[in-house]
């Protein structure tokens, strides 16, 4: 124990202690030399010593006394001061005292506790600012989705497809900061692709664009209307002539291509980009355009299925065919139809013989029963592609698409001889119903529905005139 | 009775992708330009450039056997051009280029096309003997020889 008292007191590197020492031993030699100036007889002078003199060597010692605690407690305070400063936040402060002694010591003790705070600050604000984005992050994706709903809502609501394409196509460009969007649809009247919509935020981007229309299978835009896949391009994507053609037509570094198709029914693609080249679509972003241009071609269905509601009334009322003005439109489709896919189309017309007889002697609930089975008849004859019609009072009448004379006559008669054997049992012989038919086909017979109604009329007459029962063509 | 049906595109799609013309991309890619802008399907490989008529030409002849006709230098008789009539050869792409006795022949684009082929046997009483000519060759006739 001794000895590592004997070692502190000693040794040690500290001048702390040694100085608390020192200026004690000043103390208590200025209080000795005051003491001998009062009591000169035990006092080690010899002769007495003037009052001025012993006053001032007191004086003199105190003072250095003095000036070494001074030394001591003026750093404590420095310490202090500053300690209250970083403790009000301060942490870019260090002490600055170039001392070896315990108040060094304390000093540096203190320095490095403030860097460690300050470490600790920092990584608390890189934390929180890591929150902070995430946060961000998760307010986009609720963002998004609201939109997603949002669309979907004004769909379900029966919106304005004006409205609903428009605020579909701003709100993909907030999806990841586009500044430039289009929307590239197919026209009813012509089928031609052409551009609808264009939402521009940066000044030049798009300018170029031609509202021309778009050449199927041609360039980057018509290539991804015929693969009805979405393309992505940005920092990552291959390069090729299509690419640099797009992006230099429509002032783009990077964009999202996304066909709008439902069922396999190409409408449109709807274009975002911006003028970033480092951008990189991510899989959610792919998701999103991909879901946002889903929604479109549901608007889209939606408003051509409305339409075709509209003119849903294509049907007769008592046998559920089609009627006489459905029927012209449609063997007027059908005809430009099978004249694109260079296939024959035909137009059967039938008449009931001696049907007005039949309707006077028998009534006209009876005649309507009839014609209700004659309806049945044709209904269960025909093939998918087939449409049948009540073309008059007593008279029905075939679409047969990509079917030519031949097939038609096939079909005619099938028919024919269905109805023949349907009424071939009946007692009353003026109940025994049988039907004349006629074919004429495009483009043998005529180039339009007119004409091959007009010429199916004329054989059909005559076929009637002739007896009856029988298919003319 | 069993309807024919013209042969379906797919046949000289997988036709060509075996002669090694096309790729089964291309023919994703000409089906869904058929069913938006209409047309044969080889017309629509030779308009997509992913094929020459000439390609689908010697395609359907080395498959099924009709013998190729290039057109441009066929004089055609004025008396065979009249027995088909103008309209049905633009819709079928056809021409009448020969008639011996009741043997009609035939240049077709596509002479799977049997009901255009019955449609010309109907109204001219003849029976059909079918060749392959290109599409392009064929129209050129009809411009040619229906005008006069």
């Amino acid at each position: 124990m001794a000895k590592i008292f004997f070692k502190k007191l000693l040794l040690s590197s500290n001048r702390l202690v040694n100085e608390l020492r020192i200026a004690f031993g000043l103390i208590v030699l200025a209080v000795l030399v005051f003491l001998g100036y009062l009591f000169p007889a035990a006092s080690f002078f010899e002769s007495k010593i003037s009052l001025p003199l012993v006053v001032g060597i007191t004086l003199f010692i105190v003072l250095l006394g003095f000036l070494i605690i001074l030394q001591i407690v003026e750093p404590i305070i420095k310490i202090s001061k500053e300690a209250k400063l970083i403790a009000q936040g301060d942490f870019q402060r260090e002490i600055e005292l170039a001392r070896e002694d315990e108040i060094g010591e304390l000093g540096m003790a203190l320095n490095q506790m403030t860097r460690r705070i300050k470490d600790n600050v920092v990584e608390l604000t890189n934390f929180s600012k890591q929150t902070e984005s995430l946060n961000l992050e998760i307010n986009r994706r609720i963002l998004t989705l609201s939109s997603l709903v949002e669309i979907s809502n004004l769909i379900a609501q029966n919106a304005d497809l004006q409205l609903i394409l428009k605020y579909g196509l701003e709100r993909s460009l907030e999806f990841s900061r586009m500044t430039f969007g289009c929307l590239i649809l197919k026209e009813q009247q012509g089928g031609e692709f052409k551009i609808h919509h264009k939402i521009i935020k940066d000044d030049d981007e798009g300018r170029d664009v031609k509202d021309s229309p778009i050449k199927l299978g041609r360039g980057l835009l018509g290539k991804t209307i015929l693969k009805q896949e979405l393309t992505v391009i940005d920092k990552d994507a291959a390069r090729s002539e299509d690419v640099s053609e797009f992006k230099t037509s429509f002032s783009l570094n990077s964009a999202v291509l996304a066909p709008i198709t439902s069922k396999g029914n190409v409408f449109g693609l709807l274009v975002i980009g911006n003028k970033d080249p480092q951008y990189v679509c991510s899989a959610v972003e792919k998701e999103i355009y991909y879901l946002v241009a889903k929604q479109i071609a549901i608007a889209i269905t939606n408003e051509l299925l409305k339409k075709e509601i509209e003119k849903l009334e294509v049907t007769d009322h008592l046998t559920g065919l089609f009627n006489n003005t459905f029927t012209r439109k449609r063997l007027s489709e059908e005809i430009k139809r099978a004249t694109s896919l260079q296939q024959p189309c035909s137009f059967v017309l039938f008449s009931l013989d001696r049907f007005k007889e039949l309707n006077e002697t028998f009534g006209h609930i009876a005649a309507e029963n009839i014609l209700i089975k004659i309806g049945n008849i044709f209904k269960e004859s025909i093939s998918k592609e087939d449409k049948a019609a009540r073309f008059g009072d007593h008279e029905f009448a075939l679409i047969l698409p990509g079917k030519n004379k031949r097939e038609s006559i096939s079909v005619s008669e099938f028919i024919r001889k269905n109805i023949e054997h349907a009424f071939s049992k009946e007692e009353d012989a003026r109940k025994r119903l049988t039907c004349s038919g006629a074919i004429t086909e495009n483009p043998i017979d005529g180039v339009t529905a007119e004409e091959l109604i007009l010429k199916s009329g004329v054989l059909l007459a005559e076929a009637v005139q002739q007896g009856g029962n029988k298919i003319a063509y | 009775m069993k309807p024919y049906r013209r042969a379906t595109n797919k046949h000289l799609g997988e036709l060509l992708v075996e002669r090694g013309v096309i790729d089964k991309e291309q023919i994703k890619m000409a089906i869904a330009y058929q069913k938006e802008k209409g047309g044969l399907f080889g017309e629509v490989l030779v308009e997509l450039k992913f094929a020459t008529e000439e390609d689908i030409a010697q395609a359907l002849t080395a498959q099924y056997g009709f013998p190729y006709l290039p057109l441009s230098n066929y004089e055609i008789d004025h008396e065979v051009i009249k027995t088909v009539p103008e309209h049905v050869c633009r819709q079928f792409c056809l021409i009448p280029i020969d008639k011996i006795g009741k043997s009609l022949s035939l240049a077709m684009a596509d002479p799977l096309n049997v009901q255009a082929a019955e449609d010309v046997e109907l109204i001219t009483g003849c029976t059909v003997q079918a060749f392959v000519g290109t599409a392009s060759d064929i129209k050129e006739c009809i411009n040619k020889y229906y005008k006069k």
